[in-house]
């Protein structure tokens, strides 16, 4: 049976789950013996080292992260929602924890009934990156890369070397434990920003470039978002680059962007508040 | 948690990532959890999104 635990959801929204009475305990507790965080991927894995580190200086205890990355976080996430609900156990993960419900029939826990909500912690940035456009930062490698034509191969990339969220398209850097998302035409990915979220326009992306496997660059091309980020001020904003096509794109193209994106773009459930 | 988010080093950290720390109240992370379990259910019904 599952239980309730301790849990700390981060997502792109960075997030933390427990009842206050269970966080007293957890603190009382963890003062004779010992406590884990339990986290879903690579991104929160930084999250939950930072965190988890400060956590065992103020209790005078070591708290190990136990890093569970995975079916798209869902081993992790279950680990956590089986654990005893005793205040030992912290849980670290993104938006995929709701957004699993749907796309895993099996989802193996309830984001809801089986988790108590301690807080939220942070909000992570999207980027579109493209590996093939070179220097030209502009809105026609942005546009191309929304058609799928030279964003493919940067996809490809990004799918292969992806172990924490494919479906997401996120990139990581298995070295520096960067992580960007391509929220490109025909991949399904969370697109620039969450709906209902607050913009963070100052977070700072970290890179302009990001190293991918095989010595191949990965150009970020816009910062997610209706804001440019502040460490990449001459980089747009995906709301800035807008949809414009290279003046020589055939107008079928253009027409079927154009619905593409309309399609898109006009979701009522994207769009709702 | 909320106050080690606040602690300029943790702050740090997670900046060099690309994270804004932005802490907030039990109360807020279980109605964003509602509102986002709603939404996405409608977002991957609708675009008919499967897991890869």
């Amino acid at each position: 049976m599952r239980g309730k635990s301790l849990s700390i959801l981060s997502a792109l929204a960075v997030v933390a789950f427990a009842s206050t009475v269970a966080a007293r305990r957890n603190r009382t507790r963890a003062s004779r013996s010992g406590s884990s965080c339990v986290h879903t991927g690579t991104g929160i894995d930084i999250l939950a080292r930072t965190l988890g580190q400060k956590m065992g200086d103020d209790w005078k205890i070591a708290v190990p992260v136990d890093n569970r990355p995975g079916a798209s976080g869902n081993i992790g996430t279950e680990a956590a929602a089986k654990s005893p609900p005793d205040g030992y156990t912290l849980l670290m993960t993104a938006a995929t924890i709701v957004q699993n419900r749907s796309l895993f029939k099996t989802a193996p826990y309830d984001p809801i009934a089986d988790f108590a909500p301690i807080a939220p912690l942070a909000i992570g940035r999207l980027a579109l990156v493209n590996a093939s456009v070179g220097e030209r930062e502009d809105r026609e490698g942005i546009h191309r890369a929304c058609a799928g034509q030279s964003g493919e191969d940067e996809l490809r990339v990004a799918r292969k070397r992806n172990t924490a969220s494919p479906r997401d398209g996120i990139v990581q850097d298995n070295d520096r434990h960067q992580r960007r998302a391509c929220p490109v035409q025909g991949h399904r990915g969370r697109g620039a920003g969450s709906p209902g979220r607050p913009d963070p326009g100052d977070v700072p992306a970290r890179t302009r470039r990001v190293a991918s496997r095989g010595g191949r660059k990965l150009n970020m091309l816009a910062a997610g978002g209706t804001q440019r980020a502040s460490a990449t001020p001459n980089v747009p904003s995906l709301a800035e680059a807008g949809g414009r096509a290279p003046r020589s794109t055939p107008i079928s193209g253009t027409d079927s962007m154009h619905r593409r994106a309309r399609r898109r773009t006009s979701s009522r459930s994207l769009t709702a508040k | 948690m909320n106050a080690l988010l606040k602690v300029p080093d943790v702050a740090d950290a997670l900046a060099k990532q690309g994270l804004q720390p932005t802490g907030g109240t039990a109360e807020q992370l279980e109605e964003m959890t509602k509102t986002d379990l709603e939404r996405w259910t409608i977002v991957v019904r609708d675009a008919k999104i499967q897991a890869d």
